[in-house]
């Protein structure tokens, strides 16, 4: 399985839904699509990782710096993730304390008061 | 006990060649259903890490992976890029960190590194990481978003899954041996 990515605008942010796997292959996409988006003026980015099914380092790299690159823009980028094979990981790496993590879209929204 | 080796071109794609037949072999050679996914996450961290060294490095020659069930399913993944970053200090990781403004993540993955690997030379991986993170910042390639975050969470994501873990540093390049029990 290769990588599906699809943007969708709503008022006031952006989500990103990221399906498939993340590795050191498709990782490149992931960080140039956010790039894009980001190029492209949106400030608030979900990045959806529900239907994942696989993501390592290169991936959480790429989300990492996405972050670092919509910060330093005055921007956001949360992940919502509800699986708890992702979420091991997220815990291993400590980036459960570098992200803000939601189980649902609509968690994320309500929470970053943008919905 | 028996052994496959699997001769990978440096090429991103084929490191879910390396993930599938590792967690094939894995099921097939009796270790527990909940390892699986560890074995499956470790060995495209290896595999990763050493493709990426070897295209930095302009090196074409194989990654080499050893899977062998006998006692114990071992995984060993070789790469051929010669030690030529030998003796970062703890120093240069502050160094980093502080380029890249992730200093919690690079306490959480030597903290994790300290924690899994009692060698203190260098075979460790905090040292590892040290080495292969200066690397990436003096060539430059800090500038892409990912690059050094990826290489200190691939270690944090190993060191995090496999219990017993071993690097083994040559002149001739690194051996990272992986080992999962296998149920009576």
């Amino acid at each position: 399985m290769d990588i599906t990515l699809n943007s969708r605008d709503e008022p006031g942010y952006t989500v990103l839904e990221v399906a498939g796997e993340v590795d050191v292959y498709t990782a490149p996409t992931l960080r140039d699509r956010i790039a894009d988006l980001l190029d492209a003026g949106q400030r608030r980015l979900v990045v959806n990782l529900t239907s994942v099914e696989f993501i390592d380092s290169t991936g959480l790299g790429v989300l990492v710096g996405s972050l670092n690159k919509a910060r330093e823009l005055g921007g956001s980028l949360d992940l919502v993730c509800p699986q708890e094979r992702v979420l091991k990981l997220l815990r291993i790496t400590g980036l459960d304390d570098v992200f803000s993590v939601y189980r649902t879209v609509d968690d994320a929204v309500v929470d970053s008061g943008t919905g | 006990m028996a052994t496959v080796t699997l001769r990978l071109a440096p090429r991103p794609a084929h490191v879910r060649t390396a993930r599938l037949v590792a967690s094939a072999m894995a099921r097939r050679s009796g270790v527990n259903e909940e390892l699986l996914d560890d074995v499956r996450l470790a060995v495209g961290e290896a595999c990763a890490r050493a493709v990426r060294l070897h295209q930095r490095h302009g090196v074409d020659a194989p990654v080499i992976l050893e899977l062998t069930d006998g006692e114990d399913f071992t995984i060993v993944v070789t790469d051929s890029v010669a030690d030529g970053v030998a003796g970062a200090t703890p120093d240069r990781i502050d160094l980093v960190a502080s380029l890249t403004g992730a200093s919690g993540v690079v306490g959480e993955v030597l903290g994790a590194g300290t924690r899994t690997v009692g060698r203190t030379d260098d075979g460790s991986p905090a040292a590892w990481v040290a080495t292969e993170v200066t690397e990436i910042t003096e060539m430059g390639l800090a500038e892409t978003p990912g690059w050094v975050e990826s290489e200190r969470l691939g270690l944090a994501v190993l060191a995090g899954v496999v219990d017993d873990l071993r690097v083994e540093r040559r002149a001739d390049g690194t051996r990272v041996h992986m080992r999962w029990p296998i149920k009576d």
